[in-house]
């Protein structure tokens, strides 16, 4: 009777959660997402301590990974597959230089990725097809642009930029995996898609200043909302 | 007011077209979106001219919107007090609509949020027998779930004879609950049954 698999993932994980008097202390929330048994994730954090919850019939505090700071904050999540995820961590233990990192929950272990690449200290928009399969974007404060990141499961690689582009704000992966992102097109908004390593106009430019949100509807229809002067 | 200008495109496989009904004015920012159930698009906007202005919730469907007529600082004063921004729309799997403010999480009472919307059309007297029959079922469905998750939590963490029969009880009581509400929805309104009941059909199949 109970071998739904999604089912299983939701009430195993609440399994070991405590219940949470709210809004009784200082806490915020970051980011959502949907899980791949269709409850959603919230992140964030309560009194400085990083928090998630998810919502199955109520919302339900999580107990945090043993790899996440004592004082911080969940600032995104995304789902890597049925019962995997990437969180991440902004670590607050030194205020005067607060630390971005990741963590990956893999087949229910959690673990640490690597440093970000130098010069980078944001994570923003995070998308995966699974454990080896992340893109976010990111920001080069140095260098005034935004870094498009892969981690393939070993390492981090720098993505190049749609031409005449220095900043992105929308990600998505289309239902084949491939990367779909927001650029410059003509002084214009614009969306193009990452095949073979290069950016792919996808069609004209929209008027407005840049693409702000990537979603799909539920028949699979892409819409976008275009940012306006 | 100013002109309405799209700020939605769907693409088509070959060009982005304007969302057809989804025109807000010019300086309206959308400041989220999430997609719903049924090709629904639930938008967050800064409804006025002027930044910092209130806040208020549409639905994207059959190519119109529909406002939500309250703002989110009316929804959200029913429960909770201090802020009234909100941040992050999603919809779970059976078409709840979620937000948070900044420091709380925000969920609308789905029923309430369809019969808010202005010219939403469910004005007919079964329309209304349904709405009022879901709000009786709605708050049941959360007492019954609710005592299934317990039921399955206490397994998982100590599976014994007690817990085993526990549980069992509590998955036959949800599915008979269940069934008896699939006909109840049947016999108020044949030809509405919508996302309620598709909610309590995904529960037949735990």
């Amino acid at each position: 009777m109970f071998n739904s698999r999604p089912f299983l993932f939701s009430v195993l994980v609440t399994s070991s959660l405590w219940l949470c008097v709210r809004d009784t202390c200082a806490q915020s929330y970051n980011a959502i997402c949907t899980l791949a048994n269709g409850d959603l994730l919230m992140v964030g954090h309560k009194n400085d301590v990083p928090l998630m919850s998810i919502y199955g019939a109520a919302w339900v505090d999580q107990p945090n990974p043993e790899q996440a700071p004592a004082k911080g904050e969940f600032r995104a999540v995304c789902t890597a597959g049925p019962g995997n995820l990437f969180l991440v961590v902004e670590d607050e233990s030194d205020p005067k230089k607060p630390k971005i990192g990741l963590l990956l929950r893999e087949n229910g272990l959690w673990s640490e990725l690597p440093a970000l690449p130098k010069g980078l200290n944001s994570v923003y928009d995070p998308v995966a097809t699974g454990p080896g399969a992340l893109w976010f974007r990111s920001w080069h404060t140095a260098e005034r642009r935004t870094a498009m990141v892969h981690w393939n499961g070993t390492a981090y690689k720098e993505l190049p930029r749609p031409d005449g582009t220095d900043e992105m704000h929308a990600l998505l992966l289309d239902s084949d995996g491939t990367l779909i992102a927001d650029g410059n097109m003509d002084g214009q908004a614009g969306a193009y898609r990452f095949v073979n390593g290069a950016w792919q106009p996808m069609g004209k430019a929209m008027k407005g200043l840049h693409v702000d949100r990537l979603v799909r509807l539920s028949d699979g229809t892409l819409v976008c909302s275009v940012a306006r002067g | 007011m100013s002109p309405a200008v799209p700020a939605l495109y769907r693409w088509d496989g070959t060009a982005w077209r304007p969302l057809e009904g989804a025109h807000v004015a010019a300086k309206q920012d959308i400041e989220d979106l999430c997609a719903g159930p049924d090709r629904r698009l639930y938008l967050l906007i800064e409804a006025g001219e002027e930044a910092g202005d209130p806040q208020r919730l549409a639905c994207w469907k059959d190519d119109r919107l529909y406002w939500y007529k309250g703002t989110p600082e009316t929804a959200i004063q029913k429960n909770h007090s201090g802020t009234v921004n909100l941040y992050r729309l999603a919809c779970d799997y059976t078409g709840l609509l979620h937000a948070r403010t900044y420091s709380s999480p925000l969920t609308f009472p789905w029923a309430d949020f369809d019969r808010a919307m202005d010219g939403y059309p469910q004005q007919d007297a079964s329309a209304a027998a349904l709405w009022a029959l879901f709000q009786r079922l709605e708050s049941e469905y959360y007492t019954k779930t609710g005592s299934l998750v317990a039921a399955y939590r206490n397994y998982g963490m100590t599976t014994n004879e007690v817990n085993t029969k526990r549980l069992s009880k509590s998955s036959t009581a949800l599915q008979a609950w269940v069934k008896a509400a699939n006909d109840s929805l049947e016999g108020t309104a044949p030809k509405r049954m919508n996302r309620l009941a598709d909610r309590f059909s995904q529960v037949l199949e735990l």
